[in-house]
């Protein structure tokens, strides 16, 4: 509800909202408008004094360098499966966990501790887990017969490993947002389904997954944005290893500009990567919205 | 299970809240031992930390916890960590909280626009701005200093706690702040005598989650701090490859920077949802 203002007050708004605007406008648009000039540059902080305009040769060494294109199809692969694991595993959980019973409040509570779980701190203590020697996987996996190796240092299971830790860390995000959404619908439905005898499967493909679509979508969204972006655990549990078969862009373009100091070519590489994530969260909010 | 069940009496209920008991306690479990391993490993004796099988029961010893908190480098960490994120969590919650005033309150051209471009800058990985940052703070030559890292945190929370505040403002009924100016108070007293205690339950929940937000921030700590500034993260970044394998005191680290963020877990509760989403999915 909005509050009336005098005549006086006509320009108050703008005063409250400019530190705010300010800040932000100094932290994104600005940044955003150095790097655009940075990529068409030939940057190079190693050799500052040598830096002139290239036009879109950034772009064009981005595109054809096979380990830009490698990092692309790590982070594609990386996210596409992480996410709808963690989807999957989520929608399961909620629905576990939307139940009466006496103290199910009290286990949404402790399964959501690894959500707010600093990921440095995550990555960390997972390849301390891993580690080779006397690490606790290999331990457990032994239990069922796997024999010990080295999973981050394995190029076949480098990615599926870190994957992991991802999946451990935020399918409770999603359990979180849908259990949110069950608990917000309205339970008339339901029990005209069950009194027509429809099963619990259909009720749920037909009832329930498009009465939470919007809260799908938001947290599909947060998701894909935030793993398209991941850089903490990775860095920590690989750094992007071995060879590059877990170097996300996040991990690239860090690599690229702070430590090969090819500012103008790393300054490319995360327009290309800011493309593919609006790109990817256009189409997202797209589909939801045509289905809907 | 798609359906609520009331608890009911028979055999078959019964047997069915059992499976449910089972299965929840397993998944639960599942999901944190990696953080009881911690808290183990941050208690064990030194010599037992590398034992397979894992002991269960133990002394439980403070001697890694005494070792490193005599660790002049760790606990000048511990002050960084604080001193950031205390002041950045200071700086976004004043300024997001008069922005999120002006955008909850009064009409005026631009309120919309202004409040889904605050929110579309969440969408920027910050990878794709940490570069010119970099570069623009080392011209101010604001590397290596606190200012620097807290500047970076309150512009990349205020979008939280924007849309956390606004929300929690538009859900208080204009009426008593419009009869409080009749009565002749200020717009600030407004404010600060009576939207701010009346939204305080909101006020909290945006302090804690901005709060975690800076605590658990690594990408730009990392590249924007030197010896003197760095955060508990960086930290964490560098035992991997300095201090080989000491996991008893690398475990009393992870569980300083993890308490926090397990007590906000806690405090959050009903409004994370909310936190994260930007209000789009509330309970």
């Amino acid at each position: 509800m909005y509050s009336n203002l005098k005549r006086s007050e006509r320009s108050l708004p703008y005063y409250l909202l400019a530190p705010a605007v300010a800040i932000l406008l100094a932290f994104t648009i600005y940044p955003l408008v150095v790097s655009l000039l940075n990529s068409f540059s030939s940057l190079n902080l190693s050799n500052p004094s040598k830096n002139r305009f290239v036009g879109v040769a950034n772009y064009f060494s981005a595109i054809t360098d096979p380990y830009f294109l490698t990092s692309v199809r790590v982070t594609l692969v990386y996210t596409l499966v992480v996410v709808a694991i963690e989807f999957v595993l989520g929608f399961f959980l909620a629905l576990l966990l939307n139940q009466r019973y006496r103290g199910a409040g009290l286990f949404r509570v402790l399964l959501l501790i690894p959500v707010l779980l600093t990921p440095a701190i995550v990555g960390m203590v997972w390849r301390i887990l891993y580690n080779p020697d006397f690490g606790m996987i290999n331990y457990l996996v032994s239990l069922v017969g796997i024999r010990p190796r080295s999973w981050l240092g394995d190029l076949n299971t480098a990615l599926p490993a870190a994957a992991l830790v991802d999946i451990w860390q935020w399918t409770p995000f999603m359990m979180l947002l849908l259990l949110a959404g069950l608990r917000s619908l309205p339970r008339d439905p339901f029990e005209a389904a069950l009194i027509d005898g429809a099963s619990q499967l259909r009720i749920l493909i037909q009832i329930t997954v498009p009465m939470l679509s919007s809260v799908i979508t938001v947290a599909l969204l947060i998701r894909t944005i935030d793993t398209l972006r991941i850089f903490d655990q990775l860095y920590i549990l690989t750094s992007g290893g071995p060879g590059n078969s877990t170097e996300t862009l996040s991990l690239f373009v860090y690599k690229a500009g702070l430590k090969q100091l090819r500012m103008g070519y790393a300054s490319a590489v995360s327009y290309l990567m800011l493309i593919i994530a609006i790109i990817i969260s256009t189409q997202l909010l797209r589909l939801t919205a045509k289905r809907s | 299970m798609l359906i609520t069940r009331y608890q009911t009496h028979g055999l078959k209920s019964s047997i069915r809240m059992i499976m449910w008991y089972l299965i929840v306690i397993a998944i639960t479990l599942m999901f944190l031992w990696p953080v009881l391993w911690l808290l183990m490993t941050s208690l064990k004796p030194r010599i037992e930390a590398f034992e397979i099988p894992p002991k269960l029961w133990f002394h439980p010893t403070l001697e890694n916890y005494r070792f490193v908190l005599s660790d002049r480098p760790f606990v000048s960490y511990i002050r960084n960590s604080v001193i950031v994120t205390i002041i950045s969590t200071t700086a976004t919650l004043i300024v997001g909280a008069v922005a999120a005033y002006a955008l909850a309150r009064f009409k005026f051209k631009g309120n919309e626009r202004i409040s889904f471009w605050v929110l579309s800058t969440r969408m920027l990985p910050p990878v794709a701005v940490i570069l010119p940052i970099y570069l623009i703070l080392s011209r101010l030559g604001l590397i290596n200093t606190y200012a620097g890292l807290v500047l970076v945190y309150t512009a990349f929370n205020i979008p939280y706690a924007v849309w956390l505040l606004r929300g929690f403002f538009a859900e208080v009924s204009v009426s008593i702040e419009e009869a409080a100016l009749m009565d002749g108070c200020s717009r600030l007293a407004v404010f600060t005598k009576i939207l701010l205690p009346l939204t305080a339950p909101g006020l909290a929940a945006a302090l804690v989650f901005c709060f975690i937000l800076s605590w658990n921030e690594f990408m730009f700590a990392l590249v924007l701090t030197g010896m003197q500034t760095k955060t508990l993260p960086v930290l964490a970044a560098g035992f991997m490859t300095d201090r080989g394998i000491r996991w008893g005191e690398i475990s009393v680290v992870g569980m300083f920077v993890l308490v926090p963020a397990i007590a906000a877990a806690v405090i959050l509760q009903r409004n994370l949802a909310r936190a994260f989403t930007f209000g789009a999915v509330t309970e």
